[in-house]
């Protein structure tokens, strides 16, 4: 991570990446315990689950090494730790910025590949969280605790199941 | 003398006033046992169907609502099984088989404030929301709810299946929110409370159900659910307050008329008093909110002779704290314009043109106060523009007479 941030130029292109590289990290290490106790969960009370998806425009973005930088990232890790209390947490990654994007299509059986994200949007999906809890309140909740909610936008999607009968 | 047709008619009538007066709180205790709004919807109209040739052979049950709401369980079970979808019958079963309903219960569980709450949940579009407790606590019919909004029939009706398909799907709870989101939560079920009774105030009372007689029916409703909410008791002073000068503020020719001038013993007293009482009440509590402070302004209105502007001036400093809307800071602009301090209504007012230059109260407001700044000239001007964005005839005709005051002046 030094390397990426020694040059004041690159380091412009990579700040979302390093926002959600430690997204990722605090995620992982949450992960086994989680994949565990979920079977178990869905035994009881009907549960959803729900996708955070978190978007934010690059540009608004705190700096690295500024103040609220560090405050962005004491709230990711104050979530990731809540999640895991809380065990809610199904997944959750960053992803890298849209000029890594590439997307396709086919048309006519050809394949048609863009450079550039699907959409051109100030706003950017820049990462996610699938959570598992009782209700669309209870995903809200969790929602408003993602640090780009103050500048950014989380929309909440429920999952589709094609088994509503449970396992 | 007992004939069909005789005993059908008395069983409809008697279905008629039921249903105005127990729709919601059947069908709250209905989603309540079967976790689905459209099955429930869908049960409780069986039930009133079978209730018509039942009633009107064997006469009105001793306890008609149990009775309803008995058949509507077992029509939700015909329902279920007769589904085609396996997980229809996975999802909705469930809740079926946690308990038997005793033989049509003298007294109805009344689940309607967690039906409000989910009905005015903010996942939904604020017209929804409207929509959506109009229908299902108010009991409006769709054609009725339809005209409310100048909508066609068959939009309104796609309107409110695509709010409960996104209930059951976003997965909406049927439930009071708790302590730490109560507030936040009651806001949004006062703002279609007060969203429907603005609708009935500017339409008046015509044809059709009267928006404001039903605003008023749920608010007091909300009051009796969840007693001791001062925010709720405001909403409720200021909906009194309000609907209780409604006689008054349209003359013989269907034109506005000015608070100042209204003849007041065309108000309400009665239940401009009890508002007062409410607001006192709520006050109390030492919780203020935005409803309070604007049933104390609707108070400042109504209790002595005159407006007391000087205080409202300081309720709505207040206010502003809570909404710093430009509405707001319109509605204090003519507070201090009426208490005499002209420059500063002036200036509020110049600072307000970007932000409201197409709504007409604030070119009225601006037209009023240039009138008694002697500058008729400009008046004059605001008047024309206010007349161009009136919203109704009445307020049109209103703004024309005032404007036309001014010409005999000079």
């Amino acid at each position: 991570m030094t390397l990426i941030f020694r040059d004041a130029s690159v380091r412009l292109h990579r700040r979302s990446v390093f926002l959600l590289t430690m997204l990722i990290f605090t995620i992982a290490a949450t992960l086994p315990l989680q994949a565990q106790t979920a079977i178990t969960a869905t035994g009881g009370d009907t549960k959803m689950q729900y996708m955070l998806l978190i978007y934010n425009d690059p540009k608004v973005e705190p700096a690295y090494g500024t103040p609220e930088f560090e405050a962005m990232m004491g709230g990711f890790f104050a979530l990731s730790e809540r999640m895991k209390a809380d065990n809610v947490l199904v997944s959750g990654e960053g992803l890298q910025g849209v000029e890594t994007a590439t997307s396709v299509r086919t048309r006519g059986g050809k394949v048609e590949t863009m450079d550039g994200p699907f959409a051109e949007t100030r706003e950017h999906l820049g990462g996610y969280y699938v959570i598992e809890v009782p209700d669309l309140d209870s995903a809200l909740r969790y929602a408003a605790m993602v640090p780009p909610v103050a500048w950014g936008t989380v929309e909440v999607r429920p999952l589709m199941t094609y088994n509503p009968g449970g396992e | 003398m007992h004939s069909a047709a005789s005993g059908a008619l008395a069983a409809t009538r008697a279905l008629d006033s039921l249903v105005r007066s127990d729709r919601g709180r059947l069908l709250s205790a209905l989603i309540a046992r079967l976790g689905s709004f459209q099955l429930a919807e869908e049960a409780l109209q069986d039930a009133l169907v079978s209730a018509v040739s039942h009633w009107g052979r064997n006469g009105v049950p001793h306890a008609p609502q149990g009775w309803l709401l008995q058949v509507a369980y077992r029509k939700s079970i015909d329902r279920i099984r007769q589904s085609k979808s396996e997980a229809r019958k996975m999802v909705d079963m469930r809740p079926l088989t946690q308990g038997e309903a005793a033989d049509e219960p003298d007294e109805i569980p009344d689940e309607r404030l967690r039906l409000i709450f989910t009905c005015c949940h903010p996942a939904l579009e604020a017209k929804s929301q409207v929509a959506l407790t109009l229908r299902t606590i108010g009991g409006l019919s769709t054609t009725e709810i339809a005209r409310v909004f100048l909508d066609a029939e068959p939009t309104m009706g796609q309107r409110l299946s695509r709010a409960k398909a996104k209930i059951a799907a976003a997965g909406i709870p049927y439930a009071v929110p708790g302590q730490e989101e109560w507030a936040e939560r009651l806001q949004s079920v006062l703002a279609v409370i007060y969203l429907i009774f603005t609708a009935g105030y500017a339409a008046g009372p015509g044809q059709g159900r009267d928006l404001a007689e039903e605003a008023l029916f749920l608010c007091r409703l909300l009051n009796r659910l969840r007693p001791g909410d001062p925010e709720i008791e405001g909403c409720l002073a200021l909906v009194l307050i309000t609907h209780a000068r409604c006689l008054a503020r349209v003359d013989a020719d269907g034109t506005t008329v000015a608070l100042a001038e209204q003849d007041r013993a065309k108000w309400n007293r009665a239940q401009i008093d009890e508002g007062l009482e409410l607001i006192e009440t709520a006050m109390r509590r030492r919780a203020p909110g935005p409803y309070q402070i604007k049933a104390a302004i609707a108070a400042c209105h109504v209790q002595g002779e005159r407006s007391d502007w000087a205080q409202i001036v300081l309720l709505y400093d207040s206010l502003l704290r809570l909404e710093p809307t430009a509405v707001i800071r319109l509605n204090r602009a003519v507070a201090l314009c009426e208490a005499g301090w002209l420059e500063p209504a002036l200036r509020s007012l110049d600072a307000l043109t970007g932000e409201l230059r197409e709504y007409q109260p604030y070119h009225a407001a601006r037209a009023e106060l240039l009138v008694r700044m002697g500058q008729a000239e400009d008046a004059a001007k605001a008047y024309a523009m206010a007349i161009a964005l009136a919203g109704s005839p009445a307020d049109a005709a209103f703004l024309r007479q005032r404007a036309a005051r001014l010409g005999e002046q000079t």
